[in-house]
């Protein structure tokens, strides 16, 4: 019962974090600029990945496996949200300007 | 003509080729000679007499040593090629020109929580790859980067403090060095180039010592570039 409890539990994550992983993948296609992407994608990314991650420390239990998981957890959510904030501060610096309704005809 | 003369030349070579590939056995044939008894040989000795538990490494550093000697040769020479032609002819700008963009203290943190990691990580790749899958190339890149960030981050004065140019002169040509001293010595104790030394701890260590070298080798291969455009911009 409780096997299958935690396989359910396990399925439930692994697919939510799947969806994250499509919602950004699909945001990096179809945003409109680059700070958009950015988002789409640095955002995204950490929460699938983490999703996935615990999913896949529940299955393989509280052993060596799980403390790795753990690390590799705390990894993606320290380094993914860094890479989207240099990204987007480096942009800003070399004068990209962000897209809006108004301007959406400019050029890039 | 000369057209005419490379067609001629491209033909004929690629004749040879075909006439040598029609010789070859046919993929995965277990009577062809890969199959047959350098493997098996391999397989059978390496772990003791390469010098190192992982037979990867035994054949890279070892049976075939000449071929890594090589490839770290053409690393070294494709950094200086890339850094004689990166810095010729370039005008020199004064410091205080371009305007600098200070670092953002969110990467500045990070990049200084994740340092020390990612060295132990990059060292335990280098050391433990004649153990475990690894070794002296991975674990130098993943060096480099980690030199690449310590340079995004810190100011150009600071690094430069910390890598002295007579110093960073020295190391990137360590492992062109090391590699022509084991050569030597191996010809020298052995009579054979590139032979381990008895007893087995001298040779493995000679393995480490290759290991290290090839990844700081390497990481200042992968820096190099990335360092030689730093200077530039701040000089």
């Amino acid at each position: 019962m409780i096997e299958w409890l935690i396989n359910g539990l396990a399925a439930v994550l692994i697919l939510a974090g799947c969806g994250f992983f499509l919602a950004g993948t699909i945001g990096l296609l179809r945003l409109p600029d680059f700070y958009c992407r950015v988002h789409a994608t640095t955002k995204c990314d950490p929460v699938g990945a983490v999703l996935i991650l615990t999913g896949a420390g529940l299955l393989s239990g509280p052993d060596l496996g799980a403390i790795r998981i753990l690390a590799l957890i705390a990894l993606i959510v320290i380094t993914s949200p860094t890479a989207g904030h240099a990204l987007a501060r480096a942009g800003w610096h070399a004068g990209h300007r962000p897209w809006t309704r108004e301007n959406r005809d400019e050029p890039q | 003509m000369r057209s005419g003369l490379a067609l001629l030349v491209v033909v004929l070579l690629a004749g040879l080729m075909m006439a040598g590939v029609s010789q070859l056995p046919p993929p995965g044939a277990p009577d062809s000679a890969v199959h047959g008894h350098v493997a098996a040989t391999y397989i059978d000795g390496g772990a003791e007499a390469g010098g190192a538990p992982n037979l990867v490494t035994a054949v890279l550093l070892n049976y075939r040593a000449f071929d890594t000697y090589g490839e770290v040769v053409v690393i070294f020479a494709a950094l200086i090629a890339v850094l004689a032609v990166g810095l010729a002819g370039r005008p020199i700008r004064s410091p205080r020109q371009a305007p600098t963009v200070p670092v953002s203290p969110v990467v500045d943190q990070v990049v200084r929580l994740l340092a020390p990691f990612i060295a132990l990580f990059a060292l335990f790749m280098i050391l433990e790859g004649h153990v475990l899958p690894g070794g002296g190339f991975q674990g130098g890149v993943v060096l480099g980067t980690l030199i690449i960030l310590l340079g995004l981050v810190l100011s150009p004065r600071r690094l430069r403090h910390l890598l002295p140019h007579k110093a960073v002169f020295w190391i990137r040509s360590a492992a062109v060095l090391t590699f022509a001293c084991t050569a030597l010595t191996g010809l020298a104790l052995t009579g054979w180039l590139f032979a381990l030394p008895e007893p087995h701890w001298l040779g493995e260590s000679v393995i480490v010592g290759l290991e290290l070298a090839i990844g700081i080798g390497s990481a200042f291969a992968v820096a190099g570039f990335f360092l030689s455009l730093e200077a530039d911009r701040h000089r």
